[in-house]
């Protein structure tokens, strides 16, 4: 019997590949009002609402994964509750967890943010800040404004990438996130651009129904560059468990995007993101990802190099405690010649925690004179965690150099005694320890996030936090 | 039918769970089969009773049951190998076996298991292989197929302080499907498998090796090493597995793939689960082609393009080769000269 | 004067196999200890079980450091109480650089914190007298480090952490003429009349710019011979057959 095999629901199951042989019946979750009423409230073009229609139909057909972490938990008959708009769920401060305030304070987080960040602050004014960045951004001809003005004020530009990148039938929870989508941010950077400071998501003014299905829609056109940060190190707390954001990239030629990530969702989170770009001649991603706190996590940032000479660089870590099962990975397709990637994932598991690393690597027949490499290690504090590798690679031509190394273990006993002999104490040096097994990935981050980072470890190992 | 998958499931759009075979490939409807011979002295032959436990797919246990060669074998140590022969041909073309080989305490003993056919033929073979405590072992299973459809299920398990090689070598031009589950029961025992294979033509090679570590301080890796030459189809899946209760065990997975045609065809999927804190695990992949730079230095030194090659690839074999019995090593050596000059 | 380290009748195994079988010894502040011995006698795990390294066990005897029973201390108390080893190996840690690395440990010895012009001085002023290179306290804790830069590094430590008792755990070995050259001169730095050094080595080399030292020939785990300099040049010349008796 399969350890992660999740057992099939019991609902009519349709085979994805062929998704017009069957009609659809509405279901217990989520109807056509829903949607319709979602769209109107936004106050979409039609073309936006047929695709919400189109998705809905989608995700009626397609089945749950039969792989990964048990999603049994997450009841599809009350997906409506999920996508209410949040003007209706009346959150008070006095109801978010006192473990989430206690974090708020040992991260250091002023007040205002506090409550943003707990989803119950109808609105936590970055106004003045993000004015200030808006005012610059316009002079450079660069677009970043949240995704519902974006359908609204650039129609024909959006419409020609939404869902380009992240089809509505890649997997049930893309469908049900194309359906119900809200907020989530849109930049775009025209040819030639070059932006200094990185763009984060964090200053965009609140809409009411941000977090849960946000929709992430980057352009970076040729020449330009960007980098753009989304998430922060507070957790994120929502009453509602179910984040399915999208992100998708576009990286045009020659033009360079770096993305990076720290998330750190509330431990009642289930955490399925799905995350792609597409990567032109000549262009380069660097993906940064930093994953700590939901309670389950999917999450395979994806690129797909899909013009010569792409590169793409992937760096990330994931820290998994008691009740955590954090599965994440990277899936990098070479589909032309001279096309290279390089993976440097590592791990975390603490008290009980899963850490899963899943992977793949897909060299076409195309890609000739391709590079990838892949390194991973997974670190274990003790013998409750679980750390587990699950990589698949598909060669498809013998003009490829493919590598991919992987290690599991635990803190050298040596190294501790090291570091104890000159006065540190046994927990100081395992977080000196924990704290350098992260530090790829740290030191691709601007400084304050690097810095919040670190504490984050540290509360993470001092089992602070839940 | 699908059949052979891997103890944890990727997503369904990558291919590399299972292998997809003919309904109806099982039949149980299981010819006699006169072809296995046992060669040297020190053992003793039973009937073998052993199914296994986790096979290929229930109708493969089924067909198994029906088997027309059943064997135990219990070697005694002798510094001469055993050879377990079966040979197959026109008449003998269908085996349906089971053969389990019993390694007593403090034995010390090398065994040669060998399939060979040079006209297509069809083979669901059991190994069982059982370690007792403190054996030594160094087990060869050589597959000289041509032309056939080989289902290959192979138990093996050790017991404290025990040791055991396994060397599979398979030369695959039609179909061979393995799957071997590795279960380190005692403490201090250690099992090497080690696999060499050389795909070509239009053959399918899907291998399942599985280790699973379950007691204190034992030691296991998975070295494979191959070669996939004209429309060849190669999957490799190579678990290990450190259970809890494995405290201070090794374990270490490493698979080199050599692409000799660009229409080939090879997936890898290595997986290193780990439930237990205080081990040491870790594996790692390659695949390429020749390097053309070692190719262009030794013909500067006046071998031609099929000799340098041939050395380039025998050189990576070289370490899996070296632990096969010497009786068998020159064998399967010329097989792959052949081999390569049939791929120029 | 109170003896700065006293060790009595100290027995210790690692597993079931016991390692040092009633070894004694006393240091006073100002002196320089030479411990040689053939390989195996115990000389390493002597310096490992002063710092209680987890692998080895105390069975009896009782290591005392300036007035203070340290037997059951924890290893991070007995470095806070001023001593420190230099590693045969030392470990490699990535991800903190070796100027941070000091900083976080004198951070932790003193319990105050440290000022980051004047520590980047200081450095910069031993490093210079270790002809160690600059760009060195940037990289990695020991992170692909050659052999003699990782010794040069843990004779740097020492002369930054000031401890009152230092252990020199075969410095010397896999060191070329000019590293050991460098690591004499830091030991001269160190040296005053408050602390004492215990040396660790096989050869005498190290020991060239030293006056004066005592020498004990550590046989099979214990001390079997106490003796000066002249010892040390016996050692050198006839070896240790005629100790191994004893």
């Amino acid at each position: 019997m399969a350890k992660t095999q999740l057992e099939e629901l019991n609902r009519n199951i349709y085979d994805f590949k062929n998704p017009d042989d069957y009609s659809f019946k509405a279901k217990g979750g989520l109807s056509r009002e829903i949607v319709e009423d979602i769209s109107r409230r936004k106050n979409e073009p039609k073309w936006m609402l047929d695709i919400r229609l189109k998705a809905l139909e989608t995700y009626n057909k397609l089945s749950l994964p039969t792989w990964g972490p048990d999603l049994s938990e997450l009841n599809m008959d009350e997906i409506s509750t999920y996508v209410q708009p949040k003007t209706e769920m009346k959150d008070k401060w006095e109801d978010v967890p006192s473990e989430i305030k206690n974090t708020f304070d040992k991260l250091g987080i002023p007040e205002a943010e506090k409550q943003y960040l707990a989803g119950v602050g109808a609105q936590y004014d970055s106004e003045v800040v993000y004015h200030s960045i808006k005012a610059d951004l316009l002079k450079k001809g660069v677009i970043y404004t949240d995704m519902e003005s974006a359908v609204r004020e650039y129609p024909d530009l959006v419409r020609e990438y939404f869902t380009k990148c992240v089809p509505l039938f890649e997997h049930k929870f893309i469908a049900l996130h194309y359906a119900v989508w809200s907020g989530g941010s849109f930049v775009y950077v025209p040819s030639g651009v070059e932006l200094d400071q990185p763009l984060q998501s964090y200053f965009r003014l609140n809409s009411p129904e941000s977090g849960q299905f946000e929709h992430t829609l980057i352009i970076v056109d040729k020449g330009a560059k960007l980098h753009f940060i989304e998430g922060c190190s507070a957790p994120k707390y929502n009453k509602v468990n179910l984040h399915a954001g999208c992100v998708e990239l576009f990286v045009k030629e020659g033009a360079y995007l770096r993305y990076s990530t720290i998330e750190n969702w509330s431990k009642n989170m289930l955490n399925l993101n799905t995350k792609k770009a597409i990567i032109e001649k000549n262009g380069k991603v660097d993906w940064v990802s930093g994953s700590f706190g939901s309670k389950i996590s999917m999450l395979y940032p994806m690129s797909i190099l899909k013009g010569e000479n792409a590169k793409t660089e992937y760096t990330g870590i994931s820290f998994a405690g008691a009740n955590q099962n954090l599965d994440t990975g990277f899936k990098v397709v070479h589909a032309a010649k001279n096309t290279s990637s390089v993976v440097n994932s590592r791990s975390i598991s603490k008290n009980g925690g899963i850490a899963t690393y899943r992977a793949l690597v897909k060299i076409l027949p195309e890609a000739t004179n391709s590079k990838c490499s892949v390194s991973c290690d997974g670190l274990m504090l003790d013998s409750l965690s679980k750390s587990d590798t699950i990589p698949v690679n598909d060669v498809q031509t013998s003009d490829a150099e493919f590598s991919h190394e992987a290690k599991v273990g635990k803190i050298s006993e040596k190294a501790i005694f090291y570091l104890m002999s000159r006065g540190l104490s046994e927990d100081d040096a395992k977080a000196m320890i924990v704290r350098g097994f992260a530090s790829p990935v740290s030191k691709e981050l601007p400084l304050e996030y690097a810095v919040e980072m670190n504490r984050l470890i540290n509360l993470e190992l001092e089992g602070a936090i839940g | 039918m699908k059949i052979n998958f891997s103890p944890v499931l990727t997503s369904q759009n990558y291919g590399i769970n299972f292998v997809t075979v003919e309904d109806g490939t099982f039949s149980k409807k299981v010819k006699p089969f006169s072809g296995t011979a046992a060669f040297a002295k020190d053992y003793l032959v039973e009937r073998c009773d052993a199914l296994p436990k986790d096979p290929l797919c229930n109708e493969s246990l089924e067909q198994l049951k029906c088997s027309n060669t059943a064997l135990k074998v219990v070697a005694n140590s002798s510094d001469e190998p055993l050879i377990i022969k079966s040979h197959l041909d026109t008449t003998n073309n269908q085996m349906v076996g089971r053969l389990e080989l019993v390694l007593n305490e403090d034995t010390k003993r090398d065994i040669i298991v060998l399939f060979e056919s040079e006209t297509p033929a069809y083979l669901n073979n059991f190994l069982h292989i059982v370690c007792k405590n403190g054996s030594t072992s160094n087990i060869t299973i050589l597959n000289d197929l041509a032309g056939c459809e080989n289902y290959q299920t192979i138990e093996v398990e050790t017991n404290e302080n025990a040791m055991c090689n396994i060397n599979i070598v398979d030369f695959c031009d039609s179909r061979s499907i393995i799957k071997s589950t590795t279960n380190l029961v005692g403490e201090n025992s250690q099992a090497h498998i080690k696999m060499m294979y050389f795909v070509s033509n239009d053959g399918l090679l899907d291998i399942n090796l599985s280790n699973n570590l379950l007691a204190k301080n034992c030691n296991t890796t998975i070295n494979a090493v191959g070669a996939a030459a004209n429309n060849a189809v190669k999957n490799f899946r190579g678990t290990i597995d450190f259970k809890q209760g494995s405290t201070k065990s090794f374990g270490s997975e490493n698979e080199l793939c050599l692409m000799l045609s660009q229409k080939a065809k090879v997936k890898a999927l290595p997986m290193l689960l780990c439930h237990e804190e205080d081990v040491e695990g870790s594996h790692s992949t390659a695949t390429g082609k020749i390097d053309t730079k070692a190719l262009f230095y030794l013909m500067s030194r006046g071998l031609s393009k099929t000799d340098a090659t041939k050395l380039i690839v025998k050189a990576k074999f070289n370490k899996i080769l070296q632990d096969v019995n010497p009786e068998i090593q020159n064998h399967i050596i010329n097989k792959i000269d052949r081999k390569l000059e049939e791929n120029e | 004067m109170e003896k700065l380290l006293d060790i009595k009748n100290l027995h210790a195994k690692v597993g079931d196999k016991e390692i040092l079988k009633g070894l004694n010894l006393s240091v006073n502040p100002g002196e320089v200890h030479v411990i040689m011995g053939p390989n195996g006698a115990g000389k390493s795990t002597l310096a490992n079980v002063i710092f209680s390294h987890p692998e080895y066990q105390k069975t009896k005897g009782s290591i005392v450091f300036k007035g203070q029973d340290i037997t059951n201390k924890k290893t991070n108390e007995i470095a806070k109480l001023g001593i420190f080893m230099s590693f045969q190996q030392p470990e490699e840690i990535a991800g903190i650089s070796v100027f941070n690395f000091i900083k976080t440990a004198k951070n932790k010895l003193s319990g105050a914190p440290v000022d980051f012009f004047e520590l980047k001085d200081e450095i910069a002023e031993n490093m210079n007298a270790l002809s160690m290179q600059e760009n060195m306290q940037n990289r990695d804790l020991n992170v692909g480090f050659s052999g003699g830069e990782k010794k040069k590094n843990e004779i740097l430590q020492m002369l930054e952490l000031k401890p009152t008792l230092a252990i020199l755990d075969e410095t010397d070995s896999g060191l070329d003429v000019d590293a050991i050259k460098t690591v004499s001169n830091g030991i001269n730095m160190f040296l005053n009349s408050d602390r004492a050094l215990i040396i660790i080595t096989h050869s005498t080399k190290i020991l060239e710019k030293l006056d004066n030292y005592f020498v004990h020939v550590l046989v099979d785990g214990k001390i079997v011979h106490t003796g000066d300099k002249s010892l040390a040049d016996e050692i050198d010349k006839h070896g240790y057959s005629t100790f191994k008796g004893k």
